[in-house]
C-alpha cells in the first residue's frame, strides 16, 4: 500500500476542482457573471429594442476602448498599482496621432505605432518613479493625468485636430470586417482573449498574482517585483495607445478633452470585475464583465429614456454594489475553490 | 562530515558585535534545535546561514566545501531553505501556487498548471501533510496547514538544509503537533533541520541537539537525549556570570 493509499483513507483528497456547476459556483468571477445575467434580462424584458441585434453590436462597439484599456488596468490593480492618468493619456495619444499625421504629415503606419510606443513609455516612466522613488502610483498618476491633459492641450491649441484619412487606416481600426461586427469589437476581444490567457496561464501572469497578493513573499520567492510591475504600466500605456488609434480611426479627429474622466470608468469596470484595490485578486474575464456591464445599463438607460444625468448616479451605484458583492463573494471563496 | 558548518563566523554592525566567534556545525539528517534569549545572536546566525548576511570574518562550509554567498539565492543554490516566521505565502493563490511559487513549471512557454498540481500533491503526500484540494487558497487554511506549506515549499524547491524560524508560534497545540510531526518527516527524509525557538519543550520534543546562544556567542551544546528543559533554559539565561554577556539591542531585529 502507497503512501497515498494510506492517506486517503484517512481524508478524501480530490484536486480535480470538482464538477463544472462547482467550479462555476466558486469561481471569483461568479458574481459579476450572475450580474450581467440579471441586469440583461432585466433590460431585455424591460427595454423596447435592447435585444435587438443592432443594439446588442453597437453596445459592444461603445465598450470596445473601455474594455481594451480596462484589460491593461486589471494588471496594474491586480499587481498592486493604479493608473489615474490613462483618461488624460487616452487623450493626449489621440491628439499626437492626429497632429503627427496632420500637422507634421507623417504617414499613419508610423505614428500608429508611435502613439503606441508614446503610451508605453509613459507607462514606464509611471512605473519606474512608483518603484524607484517608492511613492503611491495614485499620486505619480494622479501628476501625470494633470500633466498630460495640458500636454494634449499645448499640443492641439485646445482645438480638435483633423485625423487621418487614410483609408487603409480606417478600415483597420473602425471598419466592419464582418457584417454588424465593427472592427473595433474585434479588436477589444482579441486584446480581452490574449490578456487573459497571459493572467491565467504564463508565468508573467502568475507574477502578477504573486507581487499584488503578497509583495514580500514574491521578493524572497526571487521574483523581480519592480519589473513586474514596471511591465504592468508599460502594458497600461500601450493598450491606451491601442484605444487612442482606434478612436482617431473611428472619429477622424482628435478632441483635446477625450477621455476626461474616463479612469473612473476604466477602474469601475475592474472594480465590477470583482478585482481588490489592494491586489492580487482580479482578472481579465471579470473585468470584461465589469465592461459590459458598464455598457448594457449606460445603453439601458437611453433606452429606458432616462435623463443622461442619471447615468453617472446609475455608475456610482453600480461600483458601490459591486464592490459590496465582492466583498461577500471574496469571504466565501476564501474557504472554497478556485480563488 | 557535517552537512553544514559555520566555523569562527563573526559579525559585527557599527560598534557592536553581534556574532563573535560562532562555531555550527549540522549533520545531515539531524535536526537541531537554535536557542537563546532576544538579542543572542541566533536571528543573525540564521541570516548569515541563508545567505542574507555576509559574515566578516569566518567560514561557511556546505558538506565540507567552503561557500560565500553574497545573496540567500547563492544559499538556496547549495540547498539551503529557510521558512521565515510571516511564512511568504500568496494568500490568494492556491495552494499548488504557493509551493511552486516564483518556480512554476513551464510548457511551451506556459505555467504547467497540471504537473505543479500532481507534484505539489507529491510532496503534500510525501511530507504528510493533509489538505484536501491543492487548489484551495491559503488564506482558507489553518495556520498549521500554512506552516505546513511553507516547510513543502523549502523542500520542494531543493532545501537539504531546511531553516525554520519559529515554526510553532501563534499555533494551537493540535497544529503545533502536526508541525513538529512534519520535522520529524523532513528527519527521516535525511533532510537537515535547523528549528529556531523559544519553546524550550517544542525543541526537547523533536530536536536532536540543542544550541544555545548568548552574547553572540555559543555558549551551550546539548544531546537531548541527556539534557532538561531547566538546564536548557538555565543555559538560555545565563547561570555562569562569565556567560552574562547582554546582547546588545542591535540584534534585536529578530527575522520578521
Amino acid at each position: 500500500m502507497t503512501i497515498q493509499q494510506q492517506i486517503a483513507i484517512a481524508y478524501r483528497v480530490d484536486d480535480s476542482g470538482g464538477s463544472l456547476v462547482r467550479r462555476l459556483l466558486g469561481a471569483r468571477e461568479f458574481g459579476v457573471l450572475a450580474a450581467t445575467a440579471v441586469i440583461f434580462l432585466v433590460c431585455a424584458v424591460g427595454a423596447d429594442g435592447f435585444l435587438a441585434a443592432d443594439n446588442l453590436l453597437s453596445v459592444a462597439q461603445q465598450i470596445a476602448i473601455l474594455g481594451i484599456v480596462a484589460t491593461g488596468m486589471t494588471f496594474l490593480i491586480v499587481v498592486g498599482e493604479i493608473d489615474l492618468s490613462v483618461g488624460s493619456l487616452h487623450g493626449f495619444l489621440a491628439v499626437e496621432l492626429a497632429w503627427l499625421v496632420t500637422k507634421v504629415g507623417v504617414p499613419v503606419g508610423v505614428a500608429a505605432p508611435l502613439a503606441i510606443l508614446t503610451g508605453v513609455m509613459i507607462g514606464v516612466i509611471n512605473g519606474l518613479i512608483t518603484t524607484r522613488f517608492k511613492i503611491p502610483s495614485f499620486v505619480v498618476t494622479l501628476a501625470a493625468l494633470a500633466a498630460l491633459r495640458g500636454a494634449a492641450l499645448l499640443l492641439s491649441d485646445g482645438v480638435p485636430i483633423r485625423g487621418s484619412r487614410n483609408e487603409a487606416f480606417t478600415h483597420l481600426f473602425a471598419g466592419s470586417p464582418l457584417p454588424n461586427v465593427a472592427a473595433q469589437t474585434l479588436w477589444m476581444a482579441a486584446v480581452v482573449a490574449i490578456g487573459a490567457f497571459v493572467m491565467a496561464r504564463t508565468k508573467f501572469g502568475y507574477d502578477v498574482y504573486s507581487v499584488g497578493g503578497n509583495p514580500s513573499a514574491a521578493a524572497g520567492a526571487g521574483i523581480a517585483s519592480d519589473r513586474v510591475k514596471v511591465m504592468c504600466f508599460a502594458l497600461t500605456g500601450g493598450l491606451t495607445g491601442l484605444a487612442s488609434i482606434i478612436l482617431v480611426g473611428w472619429l477622424g479627429s482628435a478632441n483635446p478633452l477625450t477621455g476626461n474622466g474616463f479612469e473612473l470608468s476604466v477602474i469601475a469596470a475592474v472594480v465590477v470585475g470583482g478585482a481588490g484595490l489592494a491586489g492580487g485578486t482580479g482578472s481579465v474575464l471579470g473585468t470584461f464583465l465589469g465592461a459590459v456591464i458598464t455598457g448594457v445599463i449606460t445603453n439601458a438607460l437611453v433606452l429606458f429614456g432616462v435623463d443622461g444625468n442619471w447615468q453617472q448616479v446609475a455608475t456610482g451605484l453600480l461600483i458601490l454594489g459591486a464592490v459590496m458583492l465582492n466583498h461577500l463573494v471574496a469571504k466565501r471563496s476564501a474557504h472554497g475553490l478556485n480563488a | 562530515m557535517p552537512l553544514f558548518e559555520a566555523v569562527g563566523v563573526r559579525k559585527r554592525f557599527g560598534g557592536v558585535e553581534a556574532l563573535r566567534g560562532v562555531d555550527f556545525s549540522v549533520e545531515p539528517g539531524e535536526v537541531v534545535g537554535l536557542m537563546g534569549d532576544n538579542g543572542a545572536g541566533k536571528s543573525t546566525l540564521m541570516k548569515v546561514i541563508c545567505g542574507a548576511y555576509r559574515p566578516d570574518e569566518g567560514e561557511i562550509r556546505m558538506a565540507g566545501r567552503p561557500q560565500v554567498f553574497r545573496s540567500p539565492r547563492d544559499a538556496a543554490a547549495c540547498g539551503i531553505a529557510v521558512v521565515y516566521q510571516n511564512l511568504g505565502l500568496v494568500d490568494q493563490r492556491s495552494v499548488a501556487a504557493n509551493v511552486f511559487l516564483g518556480q512554476e513549471p513551464r510548457r511551451f512557454g506556459l505555467v504547467d498548471t497540471r504537473r505543479m498540481r500532481a507534484e505539489a500533491r507529491e510532496v503534500l503526500t510525501t511530507l504528510r501533510i493533509r489538505i484536501p484540494s491543492v487548489r484551495m487558497p491559503v488564506a482558507g487554511l489553518s495556520g498549521g496547514q500554512r506552516q505546513c506549506i511553507a516547510i513543502a515549499r523549502a523542500v520542494h524547491q531543493g532545501g537539504e538544509l531546511v531553516l525554520l524560524d519559529e515554526p510553532t508560534a501563534a499555533l494551537g497545540p493540535e497544529q503545533q503537533q502536526n508541525v513538529l510531526s512534519l520535522i520529524r518527516d523532513l528527519r527521516k527524509q535525511g533532510k537537515a533541520v535547523v528549528v529556531v525557538s523559544h519553546n524550550v519543550d517544542h525543541v526537547l520534543e523533536v530536536a536532536d541537539r540543542v544550541v544555545v546562544m548568548r552574547g553572540g556567542l555559543v555558549s551551550g551544546m546539548r544531546d537531548v537525549a541527556a539534557t532538561t528543559a531547566a538546564e536548557v533554559v538555565g543555559l538560555i539565561v545565563g547561570n555562569a556570570p562569565a556567560a552574562a554577556h547582554d546582547g546588545a539591542p542591535h540584534t534585536s531585529g529578530e527575522l520578521a
